[in-house]
């Protein structure tokens, strides 16, 4: 999970945590893609506005490297204009969250994109 | 003849240190206020760290003992400190959880301490109980909301509108009205910016459709154009009569460009004669990429002939912005397929579908990948 929000990096912390899942966090996109990379999770949840490295920047770089194909990424972010939608799942993002949002809808979606991709 | 004395050298020198010593003072300023504000944040942090796991808790939505929230509700160590950070985390979740942070901010005496801070001298202060009330969202508070569109400063009118939107249509039509008058310029200062007038009175939903009707024909025209961006927006048809007339006659052209935009949402066939006659090369060219946008989204043969004709206009952007609102339709795609097969089309007209043609393309193979 990366956000450089503390309380929404928190959040999600939290109610994924509490939902059964091992949740890894990070406050910046650099940290992010290190992170992916060093051991590809099963979904990352990414905001988009990140200093350093943006969460489509960080997606992008996901989706070319072949070895972290299988990796699930779901945007959330405050970026909710149709455009912003439209490149979010053209960089190839599994999922698109809006802020202000609700973290049991939040954990509906992450709990379907894994047992669908398994 | 006398030698000048070599005083403006000396001048000049004092006026270097002088400035040197002006930037070090302002660095230091920067500095000293940026560890302030660190140490303040700090010592926020460490007086709300007891209270961190239940206000986590309430905004993720586990609470369900509703503990947290009690303990929220009751401490009165934490102060505004504990305020501000229910009201920050209230800003970005929904659902049960905001629900949940609006019954803590309820039970902390939030609604009373807000109001009072609406006649604070601050205009922080008002900002921050303006927005403090709207994220309450409750339309009891529409008064006092709408009150803070008069408001002296810019930036409180601007948390005002936004509050406002928030509450959604309950808000009701006289608020709607009021958001629109604050569109209006002021004693010199600019009105509430066009962009957040229009995002409220969209919010407010139909409620807003009797002062968007009235605000095509007010004396402003930042009002004119809000309420006819709005009216295509939120689709209100009984605005269509004034909205042609509008797009076709407005002395100001952002207006007739608002009005012809919104035409191409809540325009009926018997429209498409009037905008295509706003692609006549008198007409501004900010207007005319307008009627050619309006004609894309109202289809049909006369908006696909009208449009085909202009793809060879002088005007290069013109002719893009009318291949692109063709390749909307399967009629208008058609029209732009044959205009690239023809060799008698003139070159313009074949560029500009040219690029549009290849976007398309790119589209149906990436369809095809998946």
């Amino acid at each position: 999970m990366a956000d450089d929000d503390d309380d929404i990096r928190d959040l999600v912390e939290l109610k994924l945590t509490q939902s059964g899942y091992t949740v890894r966090a990070c406050a910046n996109g650099v940290e992010a893609l290190d992170e992916i990379r060093r051991d590809p999770p099963t979904l990352a949840v990414l905001d988009v506005m990140m200093p350093g490295l943006s969460g489509i920047d960080v997606l992008r770089e996901v989706r070319a490297d072949e070895a972290l194909k299988g990796v699930l990424v779901v945007l959330l972010t405050a970026r909710s204009r149709d455009t912003d939608v439209d490149m979010g799942f053209s960089t190839g993002a599994d999922d698109y969250l809006i802020k202000p949002f609700s973290p049991r809808e939040l954990v509906h979606r992450v709990s379907a994109l894994v047992s669908r991709s398994q | 003849m006398t030698d000048q004395p070599p005083v403006s050298l000396a001048f000049l020198d004092e006026v270097l240190v002088g400035v040197l010593v002006l930037c070090v003072v302002l660095a230091l300023v920067v500095v000293l206020s940026r560890i302030r504000i660190a140490r303040r944040r700090e010592t926020v942090k460490q007086r709300l760290a007891p209270l961190r796991h239940d206000l986590l808790a309430v905004g993720a939505g586990e609470d369900e003992s509703g503990q947290a929230r009690s303990r929220l509700a009751q401490d009165r160590e934490a102060g505004t400190d504990l305020d501000r950070a229910v009201v920050d985390l209230l800003t970005k979740v929904r659902g049960t959880p905001a629900d949940d942070l609006v019954s803590v901010l309820r039970e902390r005496d939030a609604v009373a301490k807000a109001r009072r801070a609406l006649g604070s001298r601050s205009s922080v202060k008002r900002a921050r109980a303006t927005r403090t009330l709207g994220l309450l969202r409750d339309p009891a508070l529409t008064l006092d909301l709408v009150r803070m569109l008069d408001d002296r400063s810019g930036e409180v009118r601007i948390v005002a509108a936004r509050s406002v939107g928030a509450l959604g249509p309950e808000a009701g039509p006289s608020a709607a009205a009021s958001v629109l008058r604050a569109v209006r310029s002021r004693r010199s200062a600019p009105g509430v910016p066009a962009t957040v007038a229009m995002g409220t009175l969209t919010q407010l939903g139909v409620q807003s459709e009797p002062a968007v009707a009235l605000g095509l024909t007010d004396e402003d025209a930042g009002v004119r154009n809000v309420a006819a961006a709005v009216a295509g927006h939120s689709l209100f048809l009984s605005c269509t009569p004034r909205l042609t007339e509008l797009a076709a006659h407005d002395p100001d052209r952002m207006v007739r460009v608002s009005a012809t935009e919104a035409l191409g949402s809540v325009g009926r066939p018997a429209d498409v004669e009037p905008i295509a006659r706003l692609l006549a090369p008198h007409e501004p060219p900010a207007v005319r990429r307008a009627a050619a946008r309006a004609l894309g989204e109202l289809g049909g043969q006369m908006a696909v002939d009208a449009m085909v004709r202009v793809l060879a206009d002088d005007d290069r952007s013109l002719a893009v912005t009318s291949a692109t609102a063709l390749s909307q339709s399967e009629h208008g795609r058609s029209a732009i397929r044959a205009v690239s097969l023809d060799d008698d089309a003139a070159p313009t007209a074949r560029s500009a579908v040219a690029g549009v043609l290849q976007m398309l393309d790119l589209r149906d193979t990436g369809r095809g990948a998946r």
